[in-house]
């Protein structure tokens, strides 16, 4: 399905009013910050510190307790949420999906006007789509995510997060979707994204057919990114080893995860992406 | 080695695409992957096996090409001996030899072993005819090259309880078809004597040097020289090297009551005939039992019966009773003895006196016309005697040229009388005539004048010529062989066949054929109410002598055991199965 076809603009219209209900509300800068700072709810008191705007100092509390405290508000900040799309050849299988997925939260986002920014990532970092907002840029995202081709001849996560790293002023919501089968491993692409505080999730993209080994004598395996070969007699033995290696592969990325306190989803490509959207929202946090 | 079907290795021309297809085939499944590197882990745990995975497909094409080499060499039928492409012709001998046992097995087991091992060796192309060989030579199979056929024919066959006939052997070479279209293996444990032919019969011995006693000659009769008694005669061989004691115990009836228990010294080789005598005159069942472990169990017993004695009653008339009565006299006390009797007689013996016939009549000088002709004078001149039917067991028993025919006269000869000896005129001089009801001898000679009565010829001519003309001649023998039919009074050979005995079997009565014989022993028949013994032994030297010491093989060189071409087949059959498991681990791990 075409990513400007009418009936997957429904679909990313009616993950958008799920969105809105979860949210509650739809206007500009609408997203809650942990962040204490100049918006309009009550978060907590302080203690004056010198340089504090005497403006926020709550008076019927001096009146009170004789102590001079400020009141702190909720920081309406304006969020940047970023993208990382994985087009590298790995991705051959899964990259509609990925594609589905990046279209359903750039359009959630766009339309409750959060900035929006899409990188691919291949053997390097590529801008797809650089900061926009608002609604009217929906169509523009959704064309460049179609046209999106797969490209680069190995998947260099680590190099492509250092590059991004170079270039980054402020945090953001960093979603990675990718299948996070990289040969040379993801942790230090993950460390550094954090590193500059951003909130990050991880939606790894899976194939059902690339979880298991379901075949059996001869094989000549071929690296989808690099062409390479190698000749392999898989018994049932081989078949075990390669479950146990896949399963323990994505168990470690779970657990790095977790350990950084990044946002993971697993998604197979069997499963519609839009439950996908719905699982995203009911656990909040990066949308909603 | 030659190629008996050499255009097969033409099929060799079917490596190429052999060779094409398996590159084909064993090229394996391609397979991209995005998880490369985790099977990078696979790779390097593998690495041990690496040079076997990488030489397994050269491995693998050798052994494929190596099915196809054996196979199109099973089919080009190599021969590693010089032998044309004949048919084989097998004939085993079934002779009772060939159930003595030898090395752990029977003879004939090792005679049917050796006809497997050349039937298994036989070239796909080549057929066999399979014969048994003793008393008859039988076809077992026809021309056939089906080895299921030939091994279930050979599986059945055991050895019989005859002995061997080289006579069918010699005849049945004599078809020149045979020897030019077969190749002929005569699988024996005894030699034959050289013959025509005999060189295109080649000989596969069975069986070892063995030791065996055997009985082969047998007699009993009663005594003619102590009334009441009775004579024993045997005969013994011993294959044994050295001089053996053994006992023979002599038993009688059913019950096997002991008679005698004769201590025997049994010498190498053929052994003198031993006489005994027994107090013992009743007629019936003896066996005579060799108690020895040896080879051959058949020839350790030997079964005879000996008949009732059924005198001849004899009349005597004419001159000359003097002499008939003593030349009947002396041969009382012997079986079929004759007895004087002047009424109710069997025989007559008369000298001048023409009488009413009896069954047997044996008359001198004939007088007068009757029955027996018109008599008429005397011959002047007999001069040379002439035999007209010298087969007649009277004209072999009795040198009638020698004898004199003073006072013969000329006779009429009544219709249908047989001449046997007549004079140089051509007068009858002795001759039969053979009524419905009576049969007569007449010697046409005055014995008074001629001094006959004291002439040896002369007791002779009325013992042979009662027993001729009373069909008592050949007497009946006191054991048979087996596979022969014996004679049985008032009964013709077809009657006899047809004499069956009742016998049991999975509760059911089954009515069995008694004769020819068939198994060794003694067997009873009801005949016209009264049952009568019939004995049967082996009694054959040949077959007991189990050590043939000339036998000599001329066997030719001959493939026995697994044919080169089935070698091949089988191990091309091995080689695919290890093929099909490489083929399996290629294509399921």
């Amino acid at each position: 399905m075409r990513l400007d076809d009418p009936k997957f603009l429904a679909r990313l219209e009616s993950l958008y009013l799920l969105a809105r209900r979860v949210i509650g509300g739809s206007l500009a800068a609408d997203r809650r910050s942990h962040k204490k700072g100049s918006g309009i709810n009550f978060a907590d008191y302080s203690e004056y510190q010198y340089g504090d705007d005497y403006r926020n100092i709550d008076w019927n509390i001096y009146a009170r307790l004789e102590t001079l405290v400020i009141k702190l508000f909720e920081l309406e900040e304006d969020v940047s949420i970023h993208i990382f799309l994985d087009v590298s050849h790995s991705m051959q299988k899964k990259i509609d999906y990925a594609k589905q997925i990046a279209a359903a939260i750039g359009y959630i986002a766009l339309c409750n006007q959060d900035k929006i920014i899409i990188d691919t990532i291949d053997d390097k970092l590529n801008y797809l789509i650089e900061p926009c907002r608002g609604k009217g840029k929906v169509m523009t995202l959704l064309k460049s995510l179609e046209n999106i081709t797969l490209s680069g001849k190995d998947t260099k996560f680590n190099e492509a997060i250092e590059q991004f790293q170079r270039r980054q002023k402020q945090s953001e919501v960093c979603v990675v979707i990718s299948d996070f089968l990289f040969p040379e491993g993801y942790k230090q692409g993950l460390q550094k994204m954090k590193y500059k505080k951003n909130d990050i999730y991880c939606i790894q993209i899976l194939d059902e057919e690339e979880m298991t080994c379901n075949y059996l004598g001869d094989l000549e395996i071929e690296c989808i990114e690099t062409g390479k070969k190698r000749k392999l007699t898989i018994g049932p033995n081989e078949q075990l080893k390669y479950n146990e290696l896949i399963r323990r592969w994505n168990e470690n990325l779970y657990k790095e995860c977790s350990k950084y306190e990044i946002g993971y989803i697993q998604a197979f490509t069997s499963k519609p992406f839009d439950e996908i959207i719905r699982d995203i929202l009911s656990k909040g946090g990066l949308i909603a | 080695m030659t190629f008996l079907n050499p255009t097969s290795l033409g099929l060799l021309a079917l490596s190429i695409p052999l060779v094409a297809i398996y590159f084909l085939k064993v090229r394996p499944r391609l397979k991209k992957t995005s998880t490369f590197f985790l099977w990078d882990e696979l790779f390097e745990e593998k690495k041990s096996s690496a040079l076997f995975q990488k030489l397994r497909d050269w491995f693998s094409l050798f052994l494929v090409m190596l099915i196809l080499i054996f196979i199109v060499l099973a089919l080009a039928e190599p021969s590693f001996s010089v032998e044309n492409n004949k048919d084989y012709c097998i004939i085993i001998d079934t002779s009772a030899s060939m159930a003595a046992t030898d090395s752990g097995s029977s003879r004939i087991e090792l005679a049917k072993n050796k006809a497997s091992a050349l039937i298994s060796a036989m070239s796909f192309s080549r057929k066999v005819s399979l014969l048994s060989l003793s008393d008859k030579l039988s076809s077992l199979s026809t021309r056939t090259s089906n080895r299921k056929s030939l091994n279930e024919k050979l599986n059945k066959l055991e050895a019989s309880l005859h002995i061997r006939k080289q006579s069918l052997l010699e005849k049945f070479i004599e078809n020149k078809d045979i020897s030019k279209n077969f190749r002929i293996f005569l699988i024996t444990d005894k030699g034959i004597t050289p013959f025509e032919g005999s060189d295109n019969i080649e000989i596969i011995r069975v069986g070892s040097e063995v030791h065996n006693i055997g009985l082969t000659d047998f007699d009993i009769r009663y005594s003619m020289t102590q009334k009441g008694n009775i004579d024993l005669f045997f005969k013994l061989v011993s294959t044994y090297k050295k001089t053996k004691e053994i006992s023979l115990t002599l038993t009688y009836g059913e019950k096997d009551q002991i008679l005698k228990v004769i201590p025997c010294t049994v010498k190498p080789g053929i052994n003198k005939p031993e006489f005994f005598s027994c107090t013992n005159s009743v007629a019936g069942a003896y066996t005579l039992k060799a108690e020895v472990e040896d080879a051959l169990k058949n020839d350790n017993n030997a079964y005879a019966v000996l008949a009732e004695i059924i005198p001849i009653k004899t009349k005597v008339l004419g001159k000359g009773s003097f002499f008939f009565e003593k030349c009947i006299n002396a041969f009382k006390g012997y079986e079929s003895l004759m007895l004087i009797v002047d009424k109710e007689a069997d025989f007559t013996l008369s000298n001048g006196v023409v009488q009413k016939a009896t069954k047997a009549n044996l008359l001198f000088n004939p007088r007068g016309k009757s029955y027996i002709g018109d008599v008429q004078d005397e011959i002047d001149h007999v001069g040379a005697v002439s035999i007209s039917l010298k087969e007649h067991a009277l004209c072999k028993i009795i040198d009638w040229e020698n004898v004199k025919f003073t006072g013969a006269k000329k006779i009429t000869l009544p219709k249908g009388a047989l001449k046997l000896v007549s004079s140089e005129s051509g007068d009858a001089l002795v001759y039969l005539i053979n009524n419905t009801f009576s049969k007569t001898m007449v010697i046409n000679m005055d014995p008074e004048r001629t001094d006959f009565f004291l002439n040896p010829y002369f007791p002779m001519l009325i013992y042979s010529s009662t027993h001729e003309m009373l069909n008592l001649q050949t007497g009946s023998p006191i054991s048979y062989r087996p596979g022969t039919i014996p004679s049985i009074s008032h009964k013709t050979e077809k009657e006899i066949l047809n004499i069956t005995k009742e016998i049991t079997i999975d509760d059911k009565i089954i009515k069995e054929k008694i004769f020819p014989f068939k198994q060794l022993g003694f067997v009873t028949v009801d005949i016209s109410d009264k049952p009568e013994t019939f004995a049967c032994s082996i009694i054959g030297q040949d077959e007991s002598l189990l050590n043939d010491n000339n036998f000599k093989s001329n066997l030719k060189s001959v493939h026995m055991g697994l044919s080169p071409s089935r070698l091949l087949i089988y191990l091309a059959l091995i080689i695919l199965t290890l093929e099909c498991v490489l083929y399996h681990y290629r294509k399921v791990g």
